[in-house]
């Protein structure tokens, strides 16, 4: 037995710990498990087992080829600077098994490529959202699924189920193929919101310097334009912003009634005055945690469909899992919980129940493809 | 400066209006409106039915102060008359509902209720303004204040054609009648309408959103 030194990595960052923690929970060194990592010793077979026990992984995982790191400069990450390193590493660890996922995937199904364009030299976000929207024929209309849109356009969409308020989601490019991450711990219209923020960065900040304010300024301003044109806010939004009007009227948009006060300053409707007056309404009456009249999240259009044809020939989670060595659990958590909700044939409609609040509450043992302990 | 009594293109309202202060504005005026607006229509159907109209009033009245206060304007309460005063103590402005002939130029408007003994003294400032004592010698603001030239931002609302419409003038009031409404103005300028289109309620109508989306995958023959 081997162990690969880079899926040590991946599977100790997942876990949210540094080699000090997960040396006190197997008891060996931090020395030794630098070592490891480096892949400058081999341990024992009996140290990969508690290693594997530890980290909640199959023994087998640790065995397979090398997995590739996302780095952590090519991600944007929203609120970098408000997270904790382990945090930002067990959600980057994510990311790496998305790629491993997302490959596992294209060997087994034709998917939709790649057909996000680079609209860097746009001028502005909001001709980059409008420029994107004319290519994919979208007009003016409100986007019915955020998610199933990026999908059928070659972005892979999964889920992280963080618990961590600081992490929206996270985007990047892996060689031709964009990847975008939502935190399905947000609201639906949050991870609408999201999906496009990250969208911005995968065509304004392709291979640039996705950091920095500026960026995260052009692509929420991105975001807004795309989930809401001018020309159908100016139809369509109420012009006379009373609260109670805008959250009957940001179903139209499917975002969060923040978003279109905002969105309704830009486009000027609302003068500065009555959009801070807004805000602080919002503010007050709680709306920035608890968005009122809320939607259901989106779930992946693509991913349902796979897992119907993989159950269609007898493959459930656990078998899926057992193919790429992971833990049923790490299978769910990256794929908005579809797996458990999946029934018998495709095109189903409805979205399935809500995901587990974390990995300990719905890695019931019987689902564990095989922790060794 | 002579302007017409009624003033009514919209391209000579703004300097009419910079002629008596030049932080009174068309954009502050209109906010004003817009805020009065919006708490009216944030009422339900369980407030009681004069709070609607009270509740226009009254946040006009907190928008007008809320943008001119920091201005250096101040609040006067005077005998529960709500006015905001200018930094110099020579203009006031007081809110009022008005009736049908709002915002009508070929109509003369009355105000919509009745006023109490500091409006009519206010209404009798202005009419001897002339006369009056050099507003300097008085030594208090208070005392000042009753002096002021007090213009009203009146306003009414009315529904036709589907939709709301709220017309507006900032005016000055002349006389007043025996029930203590004020009947006639020595200068007006009428403020363009605020339109409401929005219609609330179930069946709202909305913008055709994009069809739902299906992602067919192939299998691959391995």
């Amino acid at each position: 037995m081997t162990l690969n030194p880079s899926r040590l990595s991946v599977a100790r960052r997942r876990r949210g710990l540094s080699k000090r923690e997960l040396g006190e929970l197997t008891s060996l060194s931090d020395r030794s498990l630098v070592f490891y990592e480096r892949g400058e010793r081999v341990p024992s077979a009996e140290t990969v087992n508690r290693l594997a026990g530890a980290l909640e992984f199959p023994v087998e995982f640790f065995e397979k080829p090398d997995i590739e790191y996302v780095s952590s400069d090519a991600v944007s990450f929203r609120a970098l600077t408000k997270m904790s390193a382990a945090q930002r590493d067990r959600a980057l660890a994510g990311g790496d098994l998305g790629v491993e996922l997302s490959s596992w995937l294209d060997g087994q199904f034709d998917l939709p490529e790649s057909t996000l364009p680079d609209l860097r030299l746009q001028g502005d976000p909001e001709a980059a959202a409008m420029a994107l929207r004319s290519r994919w024929g979208l007009g003016d209309k409100p986007i019915s699924t955020m998610v199933g849109l990026l999908e059928a356009n070659g972005v892979r969409v999964f889920s992280l189920a963080e618990q961590v308020r600081e992490l929206d989601a996270f985007s990047f490019w892996h060689g031709d193929q964009p990847f975008i991450f939502l935190n399905s711990a947000k609201s639906g219209e949050r991870s609408r919101f999201d999906a496009a923020h990250e969208l911005g960065h995968l065509v304004m900040h392709h291979h640039g310097q996705p950091s920095g304010r500026e960026a995260e300024r052009e692509a929420d301003a991105f975001a807004s334009s795309f989930l809401m044109p001018r020309s159908s806010v100016i139809t369509y939004a109420p012009h006379i912003p009373a609260i109670e009007r805008l959250i009957e009227a940001k179903v139209f948009w499917k975002v969060s009634v923040a978003a279109l006060a905002h969105r309704l300053h830009t486009v000027g409707i609302v003068s500065e005055w009555t959009y801070r007056n807004l805000a602080i309404e919002i503010q007050q009456k709680g709306f920035r945690v608890q968005e009122p009249e809320t939607i259901p999240r989106e779930m992946s259009v693509m991913l349902q469909e796979v897992f119907a044809q993989l159950r269609e020939e007898g493959k459930g989670r656990p078998e899926i899992a057992q193919s790429l060595a992971w833990p049923v659990a790490e299978l769910d958590a990256l794929t908005f919980q579809l797996a458990l909700t999946v029934v018998q044939g495709s095109n189903r409609k409805e979205p399935g129940p809500k995901p587990a609040r974390d990995k300990a509450a719905k890695s019931g043992g019987s689902d564990h493809l095989r922790v060794v302990g | 400066m002579a302007y017409p009594r009624v003033v009514l293109d919209p391209d000579d309202v703004p300097n009419r209006l910079a002629a008596i202060s030049p932080q009174i504005t068309l954009p502050l005026l209109r906010q004003a409106l817009l805020d009065g607006y919006t708490a009216k229509v944030s009422c339900t159907e369980n407030d009681p039915p004069f709070f609607k109209g009270t509740s226009f009033y009254a946040r006009t009245t907190r928008s007008l102060r809320d943008q001119l206060v920091p201005q250096d304007w101040w609040k006067n309460d005077d005998r529960n008359f709500s006015r905001v005063i200018s930094p110099d103590d020579r203009i006031a402005i007081a809110v009022m509902g008005g009736d049908s002939s709002t915002g009508n130029w070929s109509r003369e408007p009355k105000t919509r209720s009745k006023k109490g003994p500091a409006t009519i003294d206010a209404v009798e400032a202005n009419i001897h303004q002339g006369e009056l004592f050099p507003v300097d010698e008085v030594v208090t603001r208070a005392a000042r204040a009753k002096n002021a030239i007090t213009w009203v931002l009146l306003y009414a609302t009315f529904l036709g054609q589907g939709r709301r419409t709220i017309r507006a003038e900032f005016s000055l009031p002349a006389s007043m009648d025996a029930d203590g409404r004020i009947t006639k103005w020595a200068a007006r300028i009428i403020l363009p309408a605020i339109h409401d289109d929005y219609h609330s309620g179930k069946g709202v109508r909305g913008p055709e959103p994009t069809p739902d989306i299906s992602i067919s995958v192939r299998r691959r023959s391995s």
